[in-house]
């Protein structure tokens, strides 16, 4: 007998996700994706100076303010034909690198985790010190890893359970999905509290360079700080030493603790790699971090390209321009093109509308109807085809694209895993490509670092480039696009520029491509389609239907957090 | 540790117009207390904010707050009501602001002394602008905020004081 499943929202994620699901023999079908915030930041930016732009781009959302001012910025360098100085560009570079690592660390122990390690078995007796100790001792020389160290953090985390006030460490503990031995999740537990420290000194980079943290300054034609080896109040070599011993703080995190991890839970669970959560295998990545200047992708650490079917014998090109090829449509979701609520156009985002038209139930409903509109979230799509994006994609892209340093990582963790190639496509593969890649920005922080030293030491100091920073030197019209590869995958902005204002601006965010609603033809997007076929054991415990969708990292982008001081449930978990 | 005796925290979303109040509320103070007192724009953010409040000796929140009022009302919070009043406040964040305050706790690492002005919100629409009410309840909790700081740093002069006599 068929039950329908509802998870809303979906906790643990940036932003409000609504996931529905038939649940057929233990197994999901049918499965609904919807954003059910609308984000508006569109219809805010119309009219303003796009050098501005960036400050309110970076409030659409609580994890990715860098990236979201990074392509504002990029977007209005573009449009109005600006290159950046070399030190802002690897500063760029070195802070989206922190990014990278800060998110992926967080996202996998305080986000993620928590779907693969069992906190009530970590406190439970049967989770042994001495055994935590030695395993610990035989995957990484990470200190703290005696058996007091263990037997302490037991303790505390027993001090937490019988408090009653689980707060973060809330779960479904004991669900059968849970395959850890005892001892690796207190060793895990251990490592979640010991990131929480670790995750406040990364960010200190970014206060570095962008003056402040969180909400760091941006600056159209560059970075705002100047540097001066001698000079106290500006970029200077203590600035600098602290930045290098940040980077150095999370390259052995990530190498000794976080990789190790990584490995030591993904052989326990290496038998789903190639059941779960196989999403759509068309892969996208924009490309980013530029090692001379955006306009030459060739010249991208992280290559850019599209996978399609998985076929990673033909990386293709794509063009964020090209009006045929970057499209939205509405069909279903709650928006309207031109008045026409079924309008089957897809609009490029240079052209592209935020016009809200909702067609829903009047909330709170029970189900949402997906033959019609059910999501604030439009369906992007590249050449007609559902996308997803995010470190599992930019793994595939320069895989097959031949990137030694990602083919290297790759084989040698499968090969340690016993699995093939094909198993990367799957919920197991994108947490493990999060990882490794965290790993490759460790080692692109210290490139940067030395990059940015020794192009310091040739006396280039130029931080901005001011030649257009006046409107008067603008044309009347231009328009441009601005990219990044955030943590959870290619972000766009496209911004049409008239009159020194805004005219049109449109963001298209990695959740968009990978939380898609369904288009017209009835292709799903990608959580919709990773999630078909999820074995489900509990009917009201959805600990892999989450541990699939955490596996993206979901970023609904909305950021709103005031709601009811009675308490509402933090998720309701419906079955009928 | 952080070098400020007093760290203000403003959280909230600027592009949701009342949500925002709390860095509005932030950006009207600047000028109008010590120099030497911690001004934060916390924003949206969720995990970066748990070394603002666990390097804080007296950690004053800034917020809007759903407290069933009119809008615009201001509202106090102290101690341990704080931790109480973000745990019945729904987050739609990664993290919510409760679970920073938790794992602070968590960490041995909570500040001595902590309260909450907030606000009450009339709108969270998309927008910059606050509602007329809310803007309008400002000067008012300036002046809240302005009480708090006093009664903390005469604690601090009292307790200088003592330590002198000793």
């Amino acid at each position: 007998m068929a039950q329908r499943i509802v998870v809303d929202p979906v906790t643990r994620i940036e932003g409000h996700l609504r996931m529905e699901a038939q649940l057929e023999d233990k197994r999901l079908r049918n499965v609904v994706s919807s954003g059910t915030i609308f984000r508006g930041l569109e219809i805010i930016l119309q009219g303003r100076d796009p050098r501005d732009a960036w400050a309110y781009a970076q409030r659409i959302c609580g994890v990715c303010t860098h990236t979201h001012a990074l392509a504002s910025i990029r977007s209005v360098e573009d449009a109005l034909g600006i290159d950046i100085p070399k030190n802002a560009n690897i500063i760029r570079n070195i802070m989206a690198a922190a990014q990278d690592v800060h998110d992926h660390t967080v996202h996998f122990y305080h986000l993620h985790g928590l779907d693969w390690i069992d906190v009530a078995s970590a406190a439970s007796n049967a989770a042994d010190p001495k055994e935590a100790s030695a395993i610990a001792q035989s995957i990484s020389d990470w200190s703290p890893n005696d058996a007091g160290y263990f037997a302490g953090i037991q303790e505390k985390i027993r001090g937490i359970i019988n408090s009653g006030r689980l707060g973060v460490f809330t779960g479904y503990w004991g669900h059968p999905a849970y395959k850890l031995p005892p001892s690796v999740n207190l060793l895990a537990v251990a490592h979640y509290i010991e990131a929480l420290d670790w995750q406040k000194e990364i960010v200190k980079i970014h206060a570095v360079f962008g003056g402040k943290n969180p909400h760091p300054n941006y600056v159209v034609g560059g970075v705002p700080c100047s540097i001066n080896l001698h000079d106290s109040n500006v970029i200077n070599m203590e600035r600098l030493n602290l930045v290098a011993a940040k980077i150095a703080e999370a390259k052995r995190f990530v190498e000794k603790v976080y990789l190790p991890d990584i490995m030591a839970i993904a052989k326990v669970y290496a038998d789903e790699g190639e059941t779960w959560g196989k999403g759509v295998t068309n892969y996208m990545s924009f490309g980013d971090f530029p090692s001379e200047n955006i306009n030459h992708p060739d010249s991208f650490y992280v290559p850019r390209g599209i996978v399609l079917d998985g076929n990673m014998e033909d990386v293709r090109d794509l063009n964020l321009k090209d009006g045929s090829q970057i499209q939205e449509f509405i069909t279903h979701a709650w928006y309207n093109y031109r008045g026409d609520k079924s309008s089957k156009t897809g609009l490029h985002p240079w052209d592209g509308q935020t016009t809200p038209d909702y067609d829903g139930p009047k909330p709170p409903y029970d189900e949402l109807d997906p033959t019609k509109g059910y999501s604030w979230s439009k369906a992007p799509r590249w050449n007609g085809n559902a996308m997803e994006v995010g470190p599992l994609a930019r793994c595939v892209i320069a895989y097959a694209k031949g990137d030694a340093e990602t083919q290297e990582a790759v084989d040698d963790a499968l090969q340690q895993l016993n699995l093939p190639l094909s198993a990367l496509h799957s919920t197991l593969g994108r947490t493990l490509a999060r990882a490794l890649e965290a790993k490759q920005r460790v080692n692109l922080l210290e490139k940067l670092y030395n990059d940015l030293i020794a192009n310091i030491n040739t006396g280039d100091t130029s931080t901005f480039n001011k030649t257009k920073w006046d409107p008067e030197s603008w044309d009347k019209e231009c328009k441009g696009v601005g990219f990044c590869e955030a943590p959870r995958g290619s972000l766009g902005h496209w911004i049409k520029i008239k009159d020194k204002k805004i005219e049109n601006y449109q963001a298209i965010v990695p959740t968009t491509w990978n939380s898609s609603p369904r288009t017209a033809d009835g292709q799903q997007g990608a959580y919709e389609v990773a999630v078909q076929n999820t074995p489900m054991e509990v009917s009201d415990e959805p600990v892999e239907l989450l541990r699939t969708i955490h596996s993206y990292d979901p970023c609904i982008a909305c950021a709103t957090h005031l709601l009811d001081p009675d308490g509402k449930e933090l998720m309701t978990v419906k079955v009928k | 540790m952080s070098s400020h005796p007093i760290t203000i925290l403003g959280i909230g979303n600027l592009v949701r117009q009342d949500e925002g109040v709390g860095i509005h509320l932030l950006r009207a103070l600047e000028g109008k207390v010590a120099p030497e007192i911690g001004l934060i724009d916390g924003g949206t953010m969720g995990f970066p904010l748990l070394g603002i409040v666990e390097d804080a000796h007296k950690l004053l929140i800034l917020d809007a707050v759903e407290a069933k009022r009119p809008p615009g009302d201001v509202v106090v919070w102290h101690g341990d009501d704080v931790p109480y009043f973000f745990a019945s406040k729904m987050s739609v964040h990664q993290v919510s602001f409760a679970e920073i305050l938790n794992l602070a706790k968590l960490n041995n690492a909570y500040p001595a002394h902590i309260a909450v002005v907030g606000i009450q919100p009339r709108t969270l629409d998309w927008g910059t602008e606050l509602s007329d009410p809310v803007r309008q309840a400002l000067p008012q909790a300036v002046i809240c905020v302005q009480e708090i700081l006093e009664t903390w740093q005469n604690k601090n002069k009292r307790k200088k004081a003592r330590n002198k006599t000793k």
